[in-house]
């Protein structure tokens, strides 16, 4: 099984300095287990190879770094890449972190390749992916023949870093094969993140009087105390877990 | 000399609420203020539109029939769009069956497209996006919204953005009149930009849910238009045991009260819930620290919280405020863990576990 690696740079969360992104390395963590030499596409900035030098160290002999000036378009030059070194599956983390972080790139590579995209995959075994869905239910699908899968931020971070490994893995640089165009967000502008928010809401008509009027017709505080026997509480709670869907209707 | 103290209002104006506190109203007489009051309340008037121009289209899930707080968000905030810009429509598609008791009007959605197709229910998201995508056309909507959800919304917002070719905004944590923001470079920065076609957004871009009027909320079952086989497919739920409880949907939690672990584990086993408890059960040992519920601990959003035997300290509370429906087992009814939940016994806690217990296995 051909499998493709897509690797961002991550930022730490502390510092703000380049580092691996843990989701990208969740993805390794899933690659290494279909094959032994999964190929790792980064496509980026030649200064930033030091960085990338931690993938490596996560046990792999080779990365590909496709050469993209900073603030250009890198879907352009992925699919492009892609289209000349076809895979069985392309992995990539669910989002960035330490980037644009939007989480698009996975959906413009497979729009732009005409694969399925299976997203928050947690783990691939046996042809099966199976998917995160939150409050503890997983959804196993069967992998389609060729694809891309994004890997979920809970996903296990499997991989030990070793320092050699870093040191002695083997930085490929290509040239892009399609000329840079510019980036897909221009109307982003970026600032140092400042606390609190505005919240959206509908300028109120009403006058002084309504506003009173409604505070008091809500009632304050508790619901309904249930003060008879256990039977007839226990009763009332169970039609209420069933209601919810919480329990089978048989018990 | 000595000043006279002049009372601003007389006192024995205004009344004494059933709260036991007392109300004036300066403007009004205020006898008769129960019938005043829920006449006003009860009729909202009616939001209708002469001309449209604009339509906002909102596409939310349903979970087992009810609708998210997330997605009422989102709805209040498509709403409000709709007033500043003025001649504004929104619509919502929504994806599976909802309840009936459900009040589109109160959300204020002008018309509704349900899609109840039974292959919606499976993983068939390029399916679900060519449904938004041809209401969207149809419609020639000026933006579609989303709420970041994990239960597909975030994936099919990327999805119909990617295959429309429209302007994204993801994890929006705030939308004004005319700007949207979101977190980025690892929650380093905050990029801002104008409002952008498709929207998804996160959890607290609003703090108000109700409307001071109502709308029409005309609804209409929308076909997919497009025949989908469904996936083999398996969707499971892991034990009840192994659980995180950030993740949990539904949580019994032990307190001081609870004398007997193994009647509270017994309890829940044959609820199939996951196990959390207070600070001094989990200091006790009772219970391990991954499982303790609060400001210090985890902070649970299950849809029901089960509290047995808690009084339910400040700290506690903290770590409950996203449960949508608390039941409180006490025998101390002035407790404060009464006060927040929705439904409270007052009984004896293992008294009552038993009887639950009971219940249960006679049922098996």
């Amino acid at each position: 099984m051909k499998v493709t690696v897509l690797l961002s740079l991550g930022r730490h969360p502390k510092s703000g300095r380049p580092m691996l992104a843990p989701n990208d390395a969740r993805a390794l963590a899933i690659a290494k287990k279909l094959t032994d030499r999964p190929r790792l596409v980064h496509v980026g900035e030649v200064a930033q190879q030091s960085v990338l030098r931690q993938y490596l160290g996560l046990g792999f002999e080779q990365l590909d770094l496709i050469e993209s000036p900073d603030g250009q378009d890198i879907c352009g030059a992925l699919i492009a890449d892609l289209k000349g070194n076809p895979c069985d599956l392309i992995l990539a983390g669910q989002n960035a972190t330490g980037q644009d972080d939007t989480g698009l790139v996975p959906y413009i590579v497979a729009q732009g390749l005409g694969l399925d995209l299976v997203d928050r995959a947690l783990s691939i075994a046996d042809g099966n992916v199976t998917q995160f869905l939150p409050k503890g239910q997983r959804r196993v699908l069967p992998l389609p023949s060729q694809c891309v899968v994004t890997v979920s931020d809970k996903a296990p971070l499997e991989l030990e870093y070793v320092a050699r490994r870093a040191r002695q893995g083997r930085i490929e640089i290509l040239k892009p094969e399609s000329a840079p165009t510019a980036a897909l967000y221009q109307g982003w502008q970026l600032e140092p993140k400042q606390p609190g928010r505005k919240r959206l809401t509908i300028q109120s008509n009403a006058s002084g009087w309504d506003r009173f009027a409604k505070r008091m017709n809500t009632t304050g505080g508790g619901g309904e105390v249930l003060k008879g026997g256990v039977d007839d509480s226990a009763d009332k709670i169970l039609s209420v877990l069933r209601e919810k869907k919480l329990l089978s209707d048989a018990s | 000399m000595s000043i006279r103290r002049v009372n601003r209002f007389e006192q024995e104006r205004g009344f004494i609420t059933a709260q036991g506190i007392k109300r004036v109203a300066r403007a009004r007489d205020v006898s008769g203020l129960d019938a005043q009051v829920s006449q006003q309340v009860k009729q909202k008037p009616l939001k209708s539109l002469e001309q449209v121009e604009h339509r906002l289209l909102v596409v939310l899930h349903t979970k087992a029939g009810e609708v998210s707080t997330l997605d009422r968000e989102v709805m209040y905030v498509a709403r409000a769009l709709a007033e500043i810009q003025g001649a504004t429509e929104v619509h919502a598609l929504v994806f599976g069956q909802p309840n009936e008791g459900l009040s589109w009007a109160d959300y204020g959605v002008d018309r509704l497209h349900l899609v109840t197709d039974e292959v919606f229910d499976h993983y068939v998201p390029q399916a679900k996006a060519a449904a938004v995508s041809e209401l969207y056309h149809e419609l020639n909507a000026q933006r579609v919204l989303f709420g970041e959800s994990e239960l597909g919304d975030s994936d099919l917002a990327r999805r119909f953005a990617v295959r429309e070719g429209l302007s994204f905004g993801g994890e929006l944590y705030e939308v004004t009149e005319t700007s949207v923001r979101r977190a980025s470079g690892n929650q380093r920065y905050q990029a801002q930009s104008e409002l952008p076609q498709v929207m998804a957004l996160e959890a607290g871009t609003t703090g108000d849910l109700d409307l001071e009027f109502v709308t029409a909320a005309d609804s209409s079952v929308a076909s997919a238009g497009v025949s989908v086989q469904a996936p083999q497919e398996d969707k499971f739920s892991l034990p009840s045991g192994d659980i995180p409880l950030v993740e949990a949907d539904f949580v019994i939690s032990a307190g001081n009260g609870v004398a007997n672990m193994d009647t509270f584990n017994r309890l829940a086993e044959l609820l199939d819930a996951t196990v959390g408890g207070s600070r001094v059960v989990v200091d006790d040992g009772k219970l391990p620290r991954e499982r303790q519920v609060g400001a210090t601990g985890q902070i649970v959003k299950a849809s029901v919280y089960l509290a047995i035997g808690i009084s339910g300290a400040v700290q506690h509370l903290q770590g409950i405020k996203d449960c949508n429906y608390v039941i409180a087992v006490n025998n101390d009814e002035s407790c404060d863990m009464v006060k927040r939940a929705d439904v409270s016994v007052i009984a004896d806690a293992e008294e009552w576990m038993q009887g639950m217990i009971a219940k249960l296995e006679a049922a098996q």
